[in-house]
């Protein structure tokens, strides 16, 4: 088994290998030449031209710029579907073309930038490289004539939607924006949220076809010691043509490749992101993916939800509590009704016994076999919600939850309480707030099942015993995933099965927020005016 | 390495864990008949005495009805859950249970039975093999209840419950229920009965299940069935007979000697301060008993004394209540000689309960107070001399019983109605 990993590994290792282009590298002999322009605009314009080929979509227009004798030729490079072309009009061409008299020193690009051209971002480039990421990445390319440095114009227009609400992580009290596809526009959110100088964004890029850019933020003087340098050196490691999503990068990046559950947070709000950046945790903001990273994860993250802090202490308390009790559910309701059905029919009370005596004759199947069918159509099911418009989604979950369940069971093909306890399990593990963990939960319910179903209630309790030590063992980026509940520490209770009032939470975790551990002033509980017109009393200790 | 052996190390012994489970299996529950009540008789065939095994199984099969029927309208027809008495011969109960598999399809579940009723002619013979099945057997609860019956259990279990789906969950309950609520019967589980039955000084006590006819008519069980054409048979007696329990059989060793009527078991259950709640009722003012009492937060004390070579029993029996009724004109609570009146009649009624159970039990020999248990505790070098004549000198101890009880409610209102 061990070897295979290890064959699957170096298979992995070759399948990505550093691509050898046929660019030279910076050193290499000849390299300045070839890879830098040259002063003869007609020259430079060919080699680009070269360099992207067959691109139908990119644009050369040739300018003269100045009046009289003294024109310049300039050309204007840029790939059509990208450009936003007002800015382009507005801020580079009709700024070329008013140009009235040049510098009698010459046209440099400094001259251009101070001068003529109107559009904030500019930068100079020389090799062809870099030009041509740039124009890639939608900005105009100016060269000029007789000279070796081209211009470039970010003018992008921005593709995609605005912002949006999330999709998965829905609160009814709180802030109802969410990222999108556009980094920027992530980046945005989260500064939005963050207006300080000590957050941090710096740049990493992965893929060598796709050039991801990812954006890693945190905030400096806060962010756990060594974790910047561990999630850089991670993910500069990864050599792959490209990626599409963050949730590739994740697997990529984790810790315990092989564990059933998500090493590393992901959310799609920029609320959470910000405050698990003010505990010491840093993100990833990944361009074209809507969900941000947080390492490092814990479990206890995973099964809260950003709204917990909106919501008044007591109320958010209670629903964590209710959560853990249908994280219990989800995880464990058909292996428990399994295993006494089947082994421990003396747990039931006498009435209960008897209404499952009734109901359960005439079913054919042992209670496992009912409880596969059952679960195993309500994965189908599920899915098949998924995948549907959202106008059938609506429709096939009637059509799921009703006239299957109320069939299967006139059918004799499942019990009226299987069909109950499965039911009660899905919309138990809905209740969780993190798709990843909810996930997890749905594919660990099938193994219990199989437990329960071959040892009882003994069955369970070893089956959740190996979890228990699984979720123990598990680190990422060298935070315990079960902390704080192992290692304790007990001050972070306040923030784990129950919510503490805002004004008692004094301290960050003390894992993550090390290094800043207060997070605020320690008398701020709200007090009546004392009487008599007093000035309001603050407690001191 | 040595991680590698650790984690090796512990996964086998969480492995091991599976396979040093007691003794479970696995038992679809189609494959069981679940019972909930066993009687015990002795029956003669063949010049043999057999023992007589009644068991009264839930019977899911009838309840469906059209098995197909069920989207309809489950929840109602859930309701009829009946029971369904089979009998079963052997030479022991043992065999006897063995035995049920002969007759029956599906194996015999036990861990649902809450209620031993044992027969007459088994109560008579000696109980003691009843117990002992009951507490060795690994299914049976023992906190089970044990009755005994009038006639035989078979006929008991036969019984129609009128407002529980089975026999046994009824009589359960309303032992259960008055404990608090008359304390007029005992409730005995089978842990209990070990105990009397295994201490020495001390006697078995159960309560008794009488089942009858019913006179009323009108009651979902006591009414007949209707006729073909729809019309009530009206006029008809009902032919179900309904249990109650009434009292308690007190033994001797492991046989039955006698009952004790309501009253009398009363004043045992205020001797054994087991009395939890209950109505006495005395004559306040006028000739008929026409007051209510509801005493509770009973405590019994029990003295040894001895003096003389003679053992005496002193019982203080203090206890606080409320009065809950009172005829017109008689008792106003708030006058404080009229509360002392009726504390002082009250108290007199429990000594006269508690007095009657005792002359009872003494006349039958049976000690189900535990009195000789009580001496044993308090005068062990007194209990081994006279341990072997104890059956001898039992009925000729003197018992003095005081009881105290205060009135401190008296319901929504305080004076009794004077009517114009």
């Amino acid at each position: 088994m061990i070897s295979f990993f290890r064959w699957l590994g170096k298979f992995l290792k070759h399948m990505t290998a550093e691509p050898t282009g046929a660019l030279l590298k910076p050193g290499d002999p000849g390299y300045q030449e070839v890879h830098t322009l040259s002063s003869n605009l007609d020259k430079n314009i060919k080699i680009i031209t070269e360099i992207f080929g067959l691109c139908d979509d990119l644009m050369v227009r040739g300018l003269k710029i100045g009046r009289g004798k003294k024109q310049v030729r300039v050309a204007v490079i840029y790939l059509d579907p990208l450009i936003n072309h007002t800015r382009l009009q507005q801020g580079l061409m009709h700024c070329l073309q008013t140009i009235d008299h040049l510098p009698s020193m010459g046209v440099t690009t400094e001259w251009l930038i101070n001068n003529a051209l109107s559009d904030g971002r500019v930068i100079e480039k020389k090799s062809f490289v870099e030009i041509t990421d740039e124009i890639n990445r939608g900005a105009a390319c100016l060269l000029i004539e007789g000279l070796d440095q081209a211009l470039l114009i970010r003018l992008a227009e921005k593709i995609g939607r605005a912002v949006e609400g999330p999709v998965t992580e829905n609160v009814s009290k709180g802030a109802l924006d969410a990222f999108n596809e556009d980094v920027r526009t992530n980046i945005a959110l989260l500064r939005k949220r963050l207006h300080t100088t000590r957050l941090a964004v710096e740049n990493l890029q992965i893929g060598e076809l796709t050039k991801t850019e990812v954006k890693l933020v945190y905030l400096k003087g806060y962010v756990i010691e060594g974790l910047v340098d561990e999630i850089k050196s991670r993910v500069r490691r990864i050599r792959i043509d490209g990626i599409v999503d963050s949730g590739q990068v994740e697997e990529l990046i984790q810790d315990s490749a092989f564990s059933l559950f998500s090493l590393l947070d992901s959310t799609e709000r920029p609320d959470k992101l910000a405050a698990n950046l003010l505990e010491g945790k840093a993100g990833l903001l990944f361009d074209n993916t809507p969900i941000a990273i947080i390492i490092p994860g814990t479990l206890i993250n995973q099964i809260q939800s950003p709204e917990d802090y909106y919501q008044r202490y007591w109320f958010s308390s209670w629903i964590r509590v209710l959560r853990w009790l249908a994280l219990l559910t989800a995880l464990l309701g058909p292996s428990l009704w399994i295993a006494i059905i089947t082994f421990h029919q003396e747990l039931l009370p006498t009435e209960l016994l008897m209404t499952i005596l009734v109901t359960r004759e005439g079913v054919p199947f042992p209670g496992l076999v009912e409880a596969l069918i059952m679960e195993l159509s309500l994965e189908v099911l599920r899915e098949a919600g998924l995948r549907l418009p959202q106008t059938f989604g609506q429709t096939i979950s009637i059509v799921g939850a009703v006239v299957l369940g109320q069939a299967a069971v006139s059918a004799g093909l499942a019990s009226p309480g299987m069909v109950i306890v499965v039911a009660l399990t899905a919309i138990a593990s809905f209740v969780i707030p993190t798709q990843p963990l909810s996930n997890t939960i749905r594919i660990l319910r099938f193994p219990f099942m199989l437990l329960a179903a071959s040892f009882g209630l003994i069955g369970i309790i070893v089956g959740f015993s190996i979890l228990t030590y699984h979720l123990c063992s598990l680190r990422s980026y060298g935070i315990p995933f079960l902390s704080p509940l192992a290692p304790l520490s007990f001050g972070d209770l306040k923030d784990t099965f129950i919510r503490a009032p805002i004004w008692k939470m004094l301290f960050r975790p003390r894992l993550t927020g090390y290094r800043e551990p207060q997070r605020q002033n320690p008398d701020q509980r709200p007090h009546p005016p004392s009487r008599k017109g007093k000035k309001f009393i603050r407690r001191r200790k | 390495m040595i991680t590698l052996l650790r984690k090796i190390f512990f996964s086998l012994l969480v492995i091991i864990l599976l396979f040093t489970s007691g003794c479970w299996n696995r038992r679809e529950m189609d494959t069981l008949t679940v019972n909930s009540a066993l009687g015990f008789d002795l029956i003669e065939t063949n010049g043999e005495t057999k023992i007589l095994l009644s068991v009264l199984t839930i019977k899911p099969s009838q309840a469906i009805g059209g098995a197909g029927d069920m989207a309809g309208g489950g929840a109602g027809q859930q309701q009829s859950v009946t029971g369904q008495v089979i009998s079963i011969t052997g030479d022991t109960v043992e065999d006897a249970v063995r035995n049920w598999n002969q007759c029956s399809s599906r194996q015999l579940f036990m861990a649902h039975t809450v209620l031993f009723v044992i027969g007459e002619s088994v109560a008579k013979e000696g109980i003691g093999w009843v117990i002992d099945f009951g507490t060795r057997n690994r299914d049976i609860p023992e906190r089970a209840l044990v009755v005994v019956c009038e006639g035989t259990a078979r006929d008991a279990l036969q019984a129609q419950p009128e407002f529980e789906p089975l026999l046994s969950t009824e009589v359960y309950n309303i032992l259960n229920q008055n404990r608090y609520f008359t304390s007029k019967s005992k409730a005995t589980d089978i842990i209990e009965t070990m105990y009397d039955l295994l201490t020495p000084g001390r006697d078995v006590s159960l309560a008794f299940l009488k089942t009858f006819v019913p006179p009323e008519k009108g009651s979902s069980v006591r009414q007949t069935p209707q006729t073909i054409d729809g019309k009530d048979s009206e006029g008809e007696q009902p032919d179900h007979k309904v249990p109650t329990v009434a009292g308690a059989v007190v033994f001797r060793g492991e046989k039955a000697v006698g009952r004790l009527n309501e009253a009398e078991t009363q004043g045992m259950l205020f001797i054994m301060g087991e009395a939890q709640g209950g109505i006495i009722s005395v004559a306040f003012d006028s000739t008929g008993k026409n007051t209510s009492f509801l005493f509770r937060d009973v405590n019994t004390k029990v003295k040894t004394v001895i003096e003389k070579n003679e053992i005496t029993y002193q019982v203080e029996i203090k206890g606080t209540g409320e009065l809950i009724g009172a005829a017109p004109g008689t008792i106003d609570i708030t006058n404080r000689s009229d509360i002392q009146k009726m504390e002082h009649m009250i108290n007199k009624e429990v000594v006269y309960r508690c007095r009657k159970a005792v002359n009872k039990a003494q006349e039958l020999g049976s000690d189900p107070f535990g009195f000789g248990d009580k001496l044993h505790r308090t005068h062990p070098g007194v209990w081994k001399e006279i341990e072997d004549r104890w059956e001898d000198i039992f009925p000729h101890i003197r018992v003095s019983i005081t009881a105290e009880f205060s009135v401190e409610h008296s319901g929504l209102i305080d004076k009794s109605l004077h009517i114009r």
